[in-house]
This record gives structure tokens, sequence and C-alpha cells, in this order.
């Protein structure tokens, strides 16, 4: 079996060590290793978005970054969201906005949307669906999404 | 009395009938009694203690078991439609 | 966005509105424990060897060298399972031959598609397991492969199932062995004399590809096979009963010895009822001694489950010069898969459902081909039909020089009509859908530019009751636990929960819905058939009304009289110049002998049948093929609508799908019969930008047989899309599209037959 190697990084603001092999996903991290399994496995090749996490600053599909390459990284997944017992904005609004069915594609959803609005607080419309273009959703035909994005904007622009 | 439709899938073992009436209380009392009116039907239509699976049984529009327990109520109008997969 | 008719549920507190889901919390912070989030003590990981061929004979399979491997705790084949003979099982919605099953989940002498389980590992972890799969040496001898229906119906076509017998109408050119798996014919009056009489008559033929229903959450099981002979399974799938006792009958247990949990589901579409994996985790499991999770990558998705039938279908309708139809005769050849399926039946059904034709007829065919053994997709069946029957509908309505909705209006079926296959329709909401649309902004909008056009199309959906169970018990604070067994795909827990509501004059916030295991709750039916809001609402209404007479007889008791001069109204007990709220009562109760449980089983009847009615603007790019949807308005009878949000969802949902129907989606199979596109990049479903805002215009015509008017919502949106947007294609760019889906390649070719045409 291969050998493990030691990481060092930070997840949703606090520092994490783990250990892992060459081969491992970071999504297998997240998941199997430190039981962060709020991501999802979709596809596993990078074309569901199901497994989105932010990486420093950047929305990636965590099954298409090794686990190794977070090695003094900055890690937020939908668990990190939340402030302790406080909803972020774009999970309070995909909640009101009934922007979810079967849930699966929702934590992959909501941490792409934050990383829209942290880089444009006010997106039109067109910006949002591009944006979340590397998510499929099967359930809801996208319009309530969409519109629990906008919703969510307002809400942080007060 | 209950108003049996033939489905055309039977009509070479029902002399060619579309229609016909007769009294049942159950399923199985109903394939009784239409072998009684055209033998060798109800082998045809018969798995076990069963409706066969590739025919739903239908009681005035409404889907019901495939049991020969099934219960039927007087005066229903009865078909035997092709089985449904759901979703 | 407000439904056409929501202020005609005033009269109701909680039906009408739109409370945040019960589950909502934890699916927005990542908490829900889906299928692949149970972790055991000492879990491995199960992966499945998939048959590279799409037909062959397996020789031999050697498993020696992988249960050599380091960190392989069990491998297993065929070998492991005993064989079943031809015996079917009912699952509810539909039945399933346990022969064919066993076949499906491990294959024993032959290979029939691309992806089919030949051999399963467990190990330390999943690259191990992996690792493992390619030391498993099997010796193929394959055979020819055949995966066009018309094509698998020929005389001299590879024969698939040597024993296979052609169930239902007799062929009376049958001699030998076939694949065709069920020949269908049925008819209403006289086609003959109903064609004479037409003025106008138009046949066409159609070609749907496969199609997927690319649920995001790929199938996985994890097993526990005690030492005790107990089996337990956490399960990602539409029905715990029906994966409890398949798996229970594939292994040969009793029911009480296989426990299911319904874990969280990342959506089904009718393709997770049917067991995969489930066997094979458990199976895994009693050899390894441990528990075992098997999880499909996404090429096993599409390669060995579920996809919807592709199939041949003939169309001929005629008309007379004002307008009425007068005969309609249909030829439908249906994909099977590798082993026999049925969704041909649901299609013959529905091909004329929404018309009422004096003279039809319908013959279909079930045809077994080199592919993964179809599985109910969304209204199964119909998709394909509408697409058929609306494309002629709307040849004919153009011949004949009438608005396209008006034809529908002057022939659509209504309360008394028959169906071709004979059941005559209770109360039905198409008539309104029709109306609805042609009074729509939408349809009167003006639509200008080159290469744009609007189509219409109508589809059916005839829903499904079944049987539900449900326990609530009150609680001292007021609120009520309500113990379900429908998995809740797209927020049944809140629509289920505000039915009981509504009848205790509680809020939904006040209802604590669980759903359960197979051993917690009564028998369930699956999440399927568009079923649960009204067969497991109807449970729910009734416990509830169960809890009102037990607490009614409590009431009676305080106040000294008989129950039968309690009266219960909008959450208020009362008799004379007494009264207690139910939240008053409920802190009482176990003072006065305990805790009050409700129950109730329903085997639901007065289903009602839903119809749709779509309106759609597409521009056409004439270089590319391209078709981009500019508008999309989708009116349907919804019966009463319980949560307006989630019904609305259900209906952009269900388009969307057909939308992806219509344009993209579809297997692409090479010469060999293997499936060439098994990706979600390949395999084309629509993302955020693909589609614009769906519009859902919910029109309410109650079901008079339930408590509460409930139709099934879910299924009927995908029917239209495909056969509207066809007819957009026609209006932007004067070209009748005829085959699914139309691809940029295909109206590419279109455009560029019709100009050497000219």
């Amino acid at each position: 079996m291969a050998t493990k190697t030691p990481v060092s990084t930070t997840i949703n603001g606090e520092p994490v060590e783990f250990l892992c092999e060459p081969r491992q996903s970071l999504l297998e991290v997240l998941r199997d290793t430190l039981h962060l399994t709020g991501a999802k496995e979709g596809c596993n090749n990078g074309n569901c978005g199901a497994c989105t996490v932010i990486l420093n600053g950047v929305a990636v599909d965590s099954c298409l970054v090794l686990g190794v390459e977070v090695e003094g990284a900055e890690v937020t997944t939908v668990e990190g969201l939340a402030c302790r017992n406080e909803l972020h904005p774009i999970q309070q609004c995909f909640l009101e906005d009934a922007a979810l069915q079967c849930g699966i594609c929702t934590p992959g959803f909501l941490v792409a949307a934050k990383a829209l609005l942290d880089k444009i607080p006010n997106p039109t419309e067109e910006q949002i669906r591009f944006h979340l273009a590397g998510n499929i959703c099967r359930c809801t035909g996208y319009d309530k999404i969409v519109k629990a994005v906008q919703h969510a904007a307002q809400e942080m622009a007060k | 009395m209950l108003r049996v439709f033939i489905p055309d899938a039977l009509a070479d073992h029902a002399a060619g009938e579309q229609q016909v009436e007769l009294s049942a209380n159950t399923l199985g009392d109903l394939i009784s009694g239409l072998e009684g009116m055209f033998p060798g039907i109800g082998p045809r239509i018969t798995d076990g203690d069963r409706l066969v699976s590739w025919l739903s049984f239908v009681i005035n529009g409404e889907l019901a078991g495939r049991s020969f327990l099934t219960p039927i109520p007087p005066n229903s109008e009865i078909h035997f439609i092709p089985a449904i997969a759901g979703g | 966005m407000a439904t056409a008719n929501e202020t005609k549920t005033s009269s109701y507190r909680v039906i009408g509105t739109r409370p945040i889901r019960h589950d909502g919390v934890d699916k927005v912070t990542g908490r829900a424990v889906y299928g692949n989030d149970v972790q055991l003590p000492g879990l491995l990981y199960g992966r499945v060897l998939r048959s590279p061929h799409a037909h062959a004979r397996i020789r031999s399979i050697d498993t020696t060298k992988a249960e050599k491997l380091p960190g392989v705790f069990a491998v297993i084949s065929s070998a492991d399972i005993d064989p079943h003979e031809s015996k079917m099982a009912e699952l509810g919605e539909g039945s399933v031959n346990l022969q064919y099953l066993c076949e499906n989940v491990l294959a024993r002498k032959k290979v029939l598609y691309k992806g089919h389980a030949v051999a399963a590992v467990a190990a330390v972890n999943a690259h191990v397991a992996e690792e493992a799969l390619k030391l498993i040496e099997v010796d193929y001898d394959p055979l020819h492969a055949v995966t066009w229906v018309l094509d698998a119906m020929k005389d001299d076509a590879p024969i698939l199932i040597d024993d296979l017998k052609t169930e239902g109408a007799p062929l009376p050119h049958s001699k030998g062995p076939t694949n065709i798996a069920q020949h269908i014919v049925f008819s209403k009056g006289d086609i003959e004399k109903g064609f004479a009489e037409a003025d106008v008559i138009i046949e066409r033929e159609f070609k749907s590809a496969t199609v997927h229903q690319g649920y995001i959450e790929p199938h996985v099981a994890t097993a526990l096979w005690s030492p005790d002979g107990h089996l337990s399974i956490w399960a990602s799938t539409q029905g715990s009963f029906t994966c409890r006792q398949q798996t229970a009958e594939l292994l040969a247990l009793p029911v009480s010895k296989v426990t299911v949990t319904p874990c969280e589901i990342g959506g089904g579409f009718g393709g997770k009822i049917r067991v995969y994996i489930e066997p094979i985790a458990a199976l895994l499991s009693k050899k390894s001694g441990r528990p075992v999770k098997v999880l499909m990558n996404r090429a096993d998705v599409f390669e060995s489950t579920g996809p919807t039938p592709g199939s041949f279908i003939r169309v001929k309708l005629g008309a007379k010069r004002d307008g009425r139809l007068v005969a309609g005769d249909a030829w439908m050849a249906y994909d099977a898969g590798a082993y026999p399926a049925g969704i041909i039946g649901p299609g013959c059904v529905c091909v004329f459902s929404c018309y009422d034709l004096p003279n039809a007829r319908v013959e279909g065919f079930d045809v077994v081909l080199n592919k993964p053994q179809t599985a109910a997709y969304r209204a199964p069946g119909s998709t394909n039909a509408a697409f058929a029957c609306e494309t002629v509908i709307e040849e004919l309505a153009e011949k004949l020089g009438i608005d396209p909705i008006e034809f529908r209006l002057k022939n659509a079926a209504k309360e008394g009509t028959r169906r071709p296959d004979g059941p005559a329709y209770p109360v039905i909401g198409l008539v309104e859908t029709l109306k609805t649309a042609k009074a729509h902004p939408h349809y009167s909008a003006t639509l200008e530019g080159p290469n744009r056009g609007r189509g219409v199309g109508c589809g059916f959906w005839m829903n499904a009751g079944l049987k539900s169970s449900v326990t609530a018990h009150v609680n001292g604070d007021g609120t009520v636990t309500l113990v379900e067994g429908s998995t809740d795909i797209g927020g049944t827990r809140t629509s289920i929960a505000m039915q009981l509501a509504e009848t205790l004059g509680i809020t939904a916030e006040e209802v604590v819905p669980r759903v359960v295991d197979t051993d917690s709750v009564g028998y369930t039916d699956v999440t399927g058939g568009s079923r649960t809001t009204f067969a497991t609402g109807w449970a729910a209404h009734d416990a509830a009304i169960d809890i009102v007479k037990q607490m009614s007889a409590r009431a009676a008791e305080f106040w000294k009289c008989s129950p039968d001069e309690v009266t219960f109204d909008r959450g208020l007990f009362s008799s004379k110049s007494h009264a207690l709220t139910f939240k008053e009562l409920a802190g009482k109760i176990q003072e006065t002998g305990g805790t009050i449980t409700g129950r109730a089983s329903v085997e639901a009847k007065g289903v009602g049948a839903t119809f749709g009615t779509h309106i759609v603007d597409v521009e056409v790019d004439p270089e590319t093929g391209k078709v981009k949807i500019l508008r999309y308005t989708a009116v349907q009878d919804c019966g009463r609508v319980i949560h307006p949000s989630y019904a609305e969802g259900q209906i952009q949902g269900g388009v969307v799908q057909g939308i992806g129907w219509a344009l993209n989606e579809e297997y692409v199979y090479d010469a060999d019969g293997r499936m060439r596109n098994a990706s979600m990049l390949d395999y084309r479903m629509p993302t955020a930008v693909d589609v614009p805002t769906i519009e859902p215009v919910m029109v309410e015509v109650p079901n008079p047989r339930h408590p509460y008017g409930v139709r099934g919502v879910g299924e009927v949106p995908i029917c239209p899309p495909p056969a509207a947007i066809g007819a957009a294609i026609y209006n932007a760019i004067g070209i009748r599209m005829y085959e699914l889906p139309m691809s940029p390649p295909k109206v590419c070719q279109a455009i560029i037959n019709e100009a050497s045409a000219k």
C-alpha cells in the first residue's frame, strides 16, 4: 500500500492536519478521513459540481484536487458556511425560496454561490447562471436556485 | 352484474366478444367465470393464484391488485389493461 | 410566483402555504445523511467488475489473484448467489421477475450489455477494491450485439435470452426464439371506418434515443450481515419496503430478517426502485463478516442502471374538416433493455390519452436488446409517445388551418371520455389547462426575429395510489410526531405533514415528520407514480382523524359528556360551554390514560390523472443547429396544491428534464453496442445557462375523491417538452423533426437535407 504524507491545512477557519496517500482526492480526504461529508460525490471527474469547495478563494471541484495539494491552503466547505448556529444568508434563502428538492447538489451550489457573491456582490441573472453552470441540478430546473442567489445577494447587501 | 371488457389480446379466446356480463365478488371468481364462458382464457391470464404480470386489473377505472382475493364491488366496470411500470 | 388559483385555498390554514421544509436545515448545512454518508465501524468498500462487452458468453471467472491482494476481504460472483426460477414478485407499482433480477444483479452465463455486473470485491478502501477488480480474470466469448429496437425484432437478430416467450397478444408469425418480450394490442371502435370518414390523414414515424434519469447521486448501499442472520441495509432507494422485498427474495431470506433504512436520496425519478447493488453489498458483508458499502461510479450509473427506453413509433391520425378527430392508429416498439421491462405498457396507454378518439388502435412491443434493462423515468413511456402523437396533432392542425390549442380543445379528453385501452376518465383538467394556456399572455405575445418560433404540446400521466402507512404520536407540548415510510425526494415530509396539520388545526411546524426504517412503520410503497403527497398524505389525514376521535373521547371524560357531544373544528375541541385547543388538550392526555397515537394504513383509491399544456419559444441557429429556449410556460392541472413552492419545483424540474431529452440527451452507441458517452460531460444534461426561467402556471381542478383534492404533480411535466419544442422549431425554420434528441447535428442535418431537396 502507498505510504502516507502528512498535510497541514486550514479548513473552515480551523487548523487541520491529516495523513493521506498521494492518490487520494481532497473529496475523499474530506469525506472519509475528516468526516466532512457535506461535499458530495456525484461523478468523481469534475463534471457535476456536487463536491464544490472554496480553495484559496476559488470554487473548485474537490474531486479534482489531490489531498496533498492543500498543504498550507485555506479550504471552505459547506460545513463552514453557517456561523455557529446562524445560517449564512445563502443557506437561509435556499430554504425560504425552496431552492432544493433532493438536496444532493445543494452543498455544491451553496459553496459555488458563496464564491460568486464574495467576488461579485450584486450579480446579474446571467452572471449567476454562468457561474453556476459547473453545478448540475437534476431536480429544480435551476429557476429557484437562481432566485435564491439573487435574494441572498440582496440580504447580504443590507 | 359486472361489465367486463375483454382485451384484444384475448380476442381469440373469447369468440370475438368484446364485452360480457357476469357476477363475481373477487378477481378469482371473475377469472373462473370467464373460463366458464370461454374455456382456455383462464390459464392465459393466470400465474398461480394471481393475474399474469403483463396485465393490470382495473375496477371502475382504478388499478386494483392482481391477487385472486382482490374484492370487486357489485356493478363494477372491469378492464384488463397493459401493466404499468412506475416512476 | 403566485399560483393561478392560490386565493381559492384560503379556507385552508396550512394547505396552500409555503412553510420551510422540515429537513431543510440538515440539507443546507451538509448534515443530512445520504446513502454515501453512512459510516459504520470496520466499514469495507465494495466495487463491482462490469462487462466490457455488450453481449458475450462467460466461459470462466477466476478470482484467485484478487482474493490474494492485501486489503481484500471478500470477492463474489454469481457462484455466490443461488439461481432463481422465473417467478414474479409484486413491487406495488409493477412487478419483477426474480430470475432476471438475479441475473441482472450478477451475470450468470452471459453478459447482456456493457456494464453488466460480473463480480464484486470488498476491500479496506476503494482504491484497493479497484486494484482487485483488475486482478479478476474473466474469459468471455463475445457475441453479436443489437442496440436498435427494430433490428432486435428481426428474424435474424442476435437472441439475448434463449427461452424468452412473448407475453400478451399472440404474434401471428412467431416461431422459434425471439427478443419480443411482450406484445400489446388494444382498440376502440372501428379504425377502418374511422379513417374512411376522415378528410385529412397524417401518418409519421418517430425515433427517440435512450436517455437516463440522471440523478446526481450514484447508487450506493451499505449492508451489515450480522452473525445472527439479520441483514441490515442502508440504501438510497425510492422504496425501502420494495428494496427489502427484492433483497430478501434474491437472498432467500424472510422479509423479517432484512431491515432497510432509507437514507436521504439524491434523486431517483423512477431509477432507484429496482435493486442493483444491495444484494451485492449483503453478500460481500456475509463473506467478509464486516459492513460493506458499495458505491457506483458515474459510468456504472449510465451503463448499468435505469435508462428509459429508446423507441420507434408510428402514429396515424385522421380528422374531419371541422377539426374533429375520427381515428388514430399507433404502432410502438420500445427498448426493454437486457431483460423484459414493460415501459411499453404505459407508453401504449398514454399515446392517445389526451384525446377523445372514437376509433383507435394501439399495438406495442417490449423488445429485449443489448442495453441496460430499462427502468421507469418520470411518467415512464409517456414522453416518447407524446412526442409522436402531439407532433401529428400539430401537423393536422396546420393542415386544417385551425389554431393548435383550439384544435386540441375540440378533441380534448374530459370526464367520461374512454381511453383506447378502455377505462373512462373521472374528473380531469385537460380542458382547463388548454384554456388557461390560450389565455396566457405568453400565447399571444409577439415573437419577432428570424429563426424564432413558438410551439405548444400536451401531456398526460395516470398517477398511482398504492399503499402507505403512518403513525402519529401526540406530544404533551401540542406537537405531533409523524412516522412515515415514504422516501422524501422533493419535500414530501412537509407536504404530508401539512395535510396532518390541516386536519388537526395545528401548524406545519408543529408536526415533526420522520422517515423511518422498515421495522418502524407499516408497509409503504415506493415514492413514485406521483403518489406520495396523494397517498401518504391521505394516510396522514386518516391518522389525524383517528387522533381527533381519541382526543374527543378524552375531552368528553373531562367534561363528563358523551364523545358524540364533543365537536372539533380547526384545532378547537368544544362541547357546550367547554372548549380546549388541541395544544391544551394534548397537555392533559398523559393524566387521562396516556399517549394518543393515530394510525392509518391506506390502499389509496381515487387516483386523479394529470394533464399539462406547455408553450415554448425557441430560436434556432441555422449555422450550428443549436436550439435556444427563449421562453417557457408550463400550465398544469395540479389538483389541490399542498405546498405551492414544491409543486412549482416539480413542474420546473420536469420541464428541464424534458428539454434535455428534447435537445441533447442520448446514449451514443458504437457498432459493437458499447455506450461511448458514459460521463456527465458527454451525456449532456441541461445546466443553468441552457434554460431560462420556466414559468409554472398551476391550474387547480381538485380531485374529488381525495380528502384534500390532491392529484399527483411530479411526472407529467416531462411529457410535453419534446413535442412543444419540435413544434416551435418547425415554426422557426419550417422543418419538422421526427427524431429525439433534436440536437445540433441532427437539426443541422435536417436543414442541409431540406436545402438540397429544394
